[in-house]
């Protein structure tokens, strides 16, 4: 089985921010891509890892090198600089086609923090099928499968035929420390880079895969949440009481509190309980 | 104009209700529709439809589409699909806002490729851009930064809203909900699609569950006394299928692990049932569990705090309290004597 990961390579988000922009900041690899590289490498050989970026992305191509990544490539065309999710999603859908592989993984995170929609919309364009969040990932026959999780500490797991998109969680696996040896074993090594021509891609029609421009950076001002206003039949003081306490209803005369010898308290504390369903 | 739509997350069930994403989606959706009403949009197996019209009437749309499918399962991914096609035969390319929750990152990127929509996830708020369009607020620089994305007027666009972001304001009076049913072919199981498929779901084990992810947890604090204490609480949580936790001081003192420790400086935990034992409630400690459903309190000092925000406290030494817990848990448990 074949792997390909999903690298992005992206401005150090613990770095100087500006609003204005700023100058170009050095590009680190999304940690969480890491830990896909992780899983690619105890699943698939042999493990191609593609990224969407300038030549300054590539020191995160070759420290997947040192980690044993068998093939890097970098796909760059200056369109892509402000491409939305959509187009790099379309993109990496060519590079996935050309290189073929069995399994596509990525981290279930951007570089940003927020939920990365970029694997599962190539998923979708080529009709994969896709399996997130993925804590640990398994073969399981010809099947792929992942465990995921749910509400009350339950995992789900999950299976699909390859070729198939897995997204893994940050804490699914931990990359290790990566020798400097191997570090400079890979630094002599070559990194494909390919052009959007290289892919069978016309740059001018890839421009309009686009469907969402970012126009603004600004510094976070969080906006107000909607809150349910209190009915006015109450009064003034009962109103705002229910505005700062988030809407929980004021208890009259504080808890209820329940005393007396043990087992009293036992049989009606599991009566309580029972009726709400709790024991 | 552009219509406007929200996908609503129905949870189906013994208690069927629309997630509360999908209100606080809603609250935005009207916002961005005005002068229009923004429409409500469902997906529901034909045996639920009935439970999934009751529970949609109360969101007070106005207008609220409901399309029925013969299914077996409904998976977001299906929801999506059905979605899409009806979306699509609709005409004109639409807005649709969803929560981003695990239906929503499920469902969203298959609607936006079939409505070759813009996709925009954990998004923060939605405005009209000027000259129409959309202006979707995103993180960046890991929240460090707020991104304005913006979507030109006359492309489809899905947003996935951060739940939790927005809130949910007083509901609107329902002026007209008027429910279309409608009937969706049935999808074919063989019809070539390659999709994931589910296989088991293993239950948690509550000796070793996280506490974050815990649905019942037993605490206790210095008024335990010692690990024979824990031990005690242990057997109850095992009885209730509880997770066990504790405050500082029983970590500190060595009685628990330190990943079992709640509040400011450990874990955070969201239970629907918490029960604390020898705890006092110090802030911190209470911190951790606010976001706790019902919490219970054993404690034998009357000014406790923690019996303050406790929805029943007991006023009592917590030794025999357990200990009949226990008794009472374990005689339900073993089967009756023949």
């Amino acid at each position: 089985m074949t792997g390909l990961v999903l690298l992005q390579a992206g401005l150090d988000p613990e770095g100087p921010v500006d609003p204005r922009g700023g100058p170009p900041a050095n590009l680190i690899p999304n940690p969480t891509d890491l830990v896909a590289l992780e899983w690619a490498l105890a699943l698939t050989a042999p493990v191609t890892v593609l990224t969407l970026g300038p030549a300054g992305a590539e020191p995160a191509l070759r420290l997947a090198l040192a980690r044993g990544a068998a093939r890097a490539v970098r796909v760059w065309d200056p369109v892509l600089g402000e491409a939305d999710a959509v187009l790099r999603a379309g993109v990496l859908a060519a590079g996935a086609r050309a290189l073929a592989p069995d399994l596509v993984l990525a981290g279930a995170r951007g570089l940003d923090g927020a939920s990365g929609a970029v694997p599962a919309l190539l998923a979708a364009r080529l009709g994969w099928p896709w399996l997130d969040d993925a804590l640990a990932v398994t073969r399981s026959g010809s099947a792929v499968a992942v465990s995921r999780p749910r509400p009350g500490g339950r995992r789900e797991e999950r299976l699909a035929e390859p070729p198939a998109v897995v997204t893994v969680a940050a804490t699914s696996a931990e990359p290790p420390y990566v020798a400097y040896r191997a570090r400079r074993a890979a630094a002599q090594r070559t990194i494909e880079a390919w052009s959007l021509a290289d892919l069978g891609l016309d740059a001018a029609a890839v421009a309009g895969w686009g469907r969402s421009q970012v126009t603004a950076h600004d510094w976070p001002r969080p906006r107000a949440r909607r809150t349910a206003a209190p009915p006015t039949a109450r009064s003034a003081a009962e109103r705002l009481r229910g505005l700062v306490s988030g809407g929980a209803p004021a208890r009259p005369g504080g808890p209820k509190l329940l005393e007396g010898p043990a087992e009293a308290i036992a049989d009606r504390l599991l009566a309580w309980l029972a009726e709400r369903g709790l024991a | 104009l552009t219509p406007v739509w929200v996908l609503a997350e129905l949870e189906t069930g013994p208690d069927p209700r629309v997630a509360e994403a999908t209100r606080e989606a809603l609250g935005e959706a009207a916002d961005v529709a005005r002068p229009a009403e923004p429409g409500v949009l469902a997906v529901a197996r034909r045996d639920d439809a009935d439970e999934a019209v009751a529970a949609l009437a109360e969101l007070g749309a106005a207008h609220v589409v409901l399309l029925e499918t013969a299914v077996p399962a409904l998976t977001p991914e299906l929801t999506a699909e059905i979605a899409a096609a009806w979306l699509a035969a609709a005409g004109a390319a639409p807005v649709v806002l969803l929560g981003d929750t695990r239906f929503g990152r499920d469902a969203a990127p298959l609607l936006a490729t079939r409505l070759d929509a813009a996709l925009l996830s954990d998004a923060l708020a939605v405005r009209r851009g000027p000259g129409g369009g959309l202006a979707v607020t995103r993180p960046a620089r890991r929240e460090r930064l707020h991104a304005t994305h913006r979507v030109p007027p006359g492309t489809a666009a899905v947003v996935a809203l951060r739940p939790g972001a927005l809130g949910v304001g007083a509901p609107a009076p329902a002026a007209i909900v008027s429910v279309e049913r409608v009937a969706t072919p049935t999808a074919s199981a063989d019809d070539g699609a390659r999709v994931a498929r589910s296989g088991r779901i293993a239950a948690a084990d509550p000796r070793t569950i996280d506490l974050r992810e815990a649905e019942r947890i037993v605490a206790g604090g210095r008024g335990v006394g010692g690990p024979e204490g824990v031990a005690l609480l242990q057997e109850l949580a095992d009885l209730l299928g509880a997770g066990l936790g504790g405050s500082r001081v029983a970590v500190d003192l060595g009685w628990l692990p330190p990943e079992r420790q709640i509040g400011q400086s450990g874990r955070t935990v969201t239970p629907r049932f918490y029960l604390a034992c020898g705890i006092s409630g110090a802030s911190q400690h209470l911190l951790g569990i606010r976001g706790a459903g019902t919490i219970v309190a054993i404690d034998t000092d009357r000014r406790a705090p923690i019996l303050e925000i406790a929805h029943l406290g007991v006023l009592a030494d917590w030794r025999p309290v357990v200990t009949a817990l226990i008794a009472r848990l374990r005689a339900r448990a073993a089967p009756p004597p023949a």
